[in-house]
């Protein structure tokens, strides 16, 4: 409940307006407000300005949520478009719709914005013949998170507000608290070593054998990593997961024998990646090499 | 032979049409009625697959095709998989620890509707028609729709 009340006030508190400051132009505005300084020919279409110079102390109105909706409807768009090929007709009465979209967005026209992304996805995406496929997840606190995957969009809906996700996106929704933004999808990592089914000789430790080194690729907008070892020799033994912030995971010992493992890349937000295919390894210990000359004794 | 004993208990609590209606679908020969009210149907069970019928209280074990009804519920335990085949062709992939419930649902003229909650886990969704397909899933924090009626708002 508290929660709630928490959220409640901090939507109610969301700026609906800026106050611009001594010597800001209005790029600067739209840097500090709306986070990106190209965003200037947006306040000024919003406010009904006639110039870029704005006196300070002047209160200018900010966009709303529809802005947003318009921006993720685009890039949408736009990855869409660039999947498509460049065969099709289709494709090039959706590179037109999506640079009306984005005019009207510096207009700050944000539905019709938004509309003209989507009609510009529908003429590349929508009439491809594959499957629409999708992924939910829910974790034990109730978090959802949806990835959609290929085909047409799929709609994720909490207390009357929707928002479209499309192919390549994901969206994590979490119970009493607003819906946020789609986010591109992070694709799963790609192992680097050891190689698959390779014998590592490593060290007797006090606790096994170590140290294990694992690594992998990074993946772009990760976080962090997941990474999950499991016994192949001994299922019912627990599998140990790390959570690590590079791209590589470091174990101190295991005991000999046959493991697998895969890693996860998990973003900021909660979204993650699919699983790694799996490799597997397995661990001998480093025999001594012992040298015997031979001698003249008798 | 878990299923036996079960199935034993439940005739003794004189229950027998629940009882029945399970041996039915163990067997892979439903009863007329449900047929009729079939959802959907297992696929690919691997590991412990539970399913718990709307109309009783044990968790049976789940076998290869078998039905689903309204109402039923659905439960992967570790390193368990199962694939849900459901009458308008649409699949679902659910991955372990994962609990689903197979929704009650009306029918929509001119529409194929598939209706799932989905409590815990993960489930990977296929349509391969979603210009007539229609597939819903909700969770406790949302619902995602996909298919038939997509439109950008």
């Amino acid at each position: 409940m508290i929660r709630a009340l928490a959220i409640a006030a901090a939507l109610a508190a969301a700026p609906t307006e800026v106050v611009v400051q001594q010597g800001e132009s209005l790029a600067q505005v739209a840097k500090r407000a709306l986070g990106d300084e190209r965003a200037a020919s947006e306040l000024k279409a919003l406010n009904g300005l006639t110039t870029d110079k704005v006196p300070p102390g002047t209160t200018l109105h900010l966009p709303g949520p529809a802005r947003a909706r318009a921006l993720s409807a685009i890039a949408a768009a736009r990855n869409a478009v660039k999947q498509a090929g460049s065969t099709t007709q289709q494709r090039e009465e959706a590179s037109a719709s999506l640079v009306k979209a984005e005019e009207l967005v510096q207009a700050a026209q944000y539905d019709e914005a938004a509309a003209a992304a989507d009609s510009a996805w529908r003429l590349v995406a929508a009439g491809a013949p594959e499957n629409t496929r999708f992924a939910v997840e829910v974790k034990p606190d109730g978090h959802t998170q949806v990835s959609s995957r290929s085909g047409q969009p799929v709609r994720v809906e909490r207390e009357g507000l929707t928002r479209p996700v499309y192919p390549g996106q994901t969206l994590g929704v979490s119970k009493g608290q607003p819906l946020a933004s789609p986010q591109g999808l992070l694709s799963p990592p790609v192992l680097s070593a050891p190689a698959d089914l390779v014998r590592l000789r490593l060290k007797a430790t006090e606790k096994g054998l170590g140290p294990v080194i694992l690594s992998w690729q990074s993946v772009p907008g990760a976080a962090h990593y997941q990474v999950e070892v499991s016994s192949a020799d001994r299922s019912a033994e627990k599998s140990t997961v790390l959570n690590v912030e590079k791209s590589e995971a470091r174990i101190s010992s295991l005991q000999a024998g046959r493991y697998t493992w895969s890693v996860r890349a998990l973003g900021a937000g909660g979204e993650q990646s699919d699983r790694s295919p799996q490799r597997t390894f397995e661990l001998a210990p480093d025999v001594l090499k012992l040298e015997v000359k031979g001698t003249n004794w008798k | 032979m878990h299923w036996r004993s079960t199935c034993a208990v439940v005739a003794l609590a004189a229950i027998p049409w629940s009882c029945s209606n399970d041996d039915s679908n163990v067997r892979g020969v439903p009863k007329a009625d449900g047929q009729r009210n079939a959802k959907a149907t297992l696929r690919q069970v691997a590991g412990d697959v539970r399913v718990k019928r709307a109309a009783g209280d044990d968790w049976i074990r789940a076998t290869d095709k078998m039905e689903l009804l309204a109402n039923d519920k659905v439960r992967t335990l570790r390193g368990a998989s199962a694939l849900i085949e459901f009458v308008n062709g649409s699949v679902v992939a659910v991955g372990e620890d994962a609990l689903i419930g197979i929704a009650e649902t009306r029918p929509t003229p001119g529409q194929d509707r598939t209706d799932l909650t989905l409590l815990r886990g993960r489930l990977d969704a296929e349509l391969d028609d979603p210009g007539k397909q229609s597939f819903s899933v909700n969770t406790p924090a949302a619902t995602i729709r996909a298919g038939r009626e997509i439109v950008f708002q």
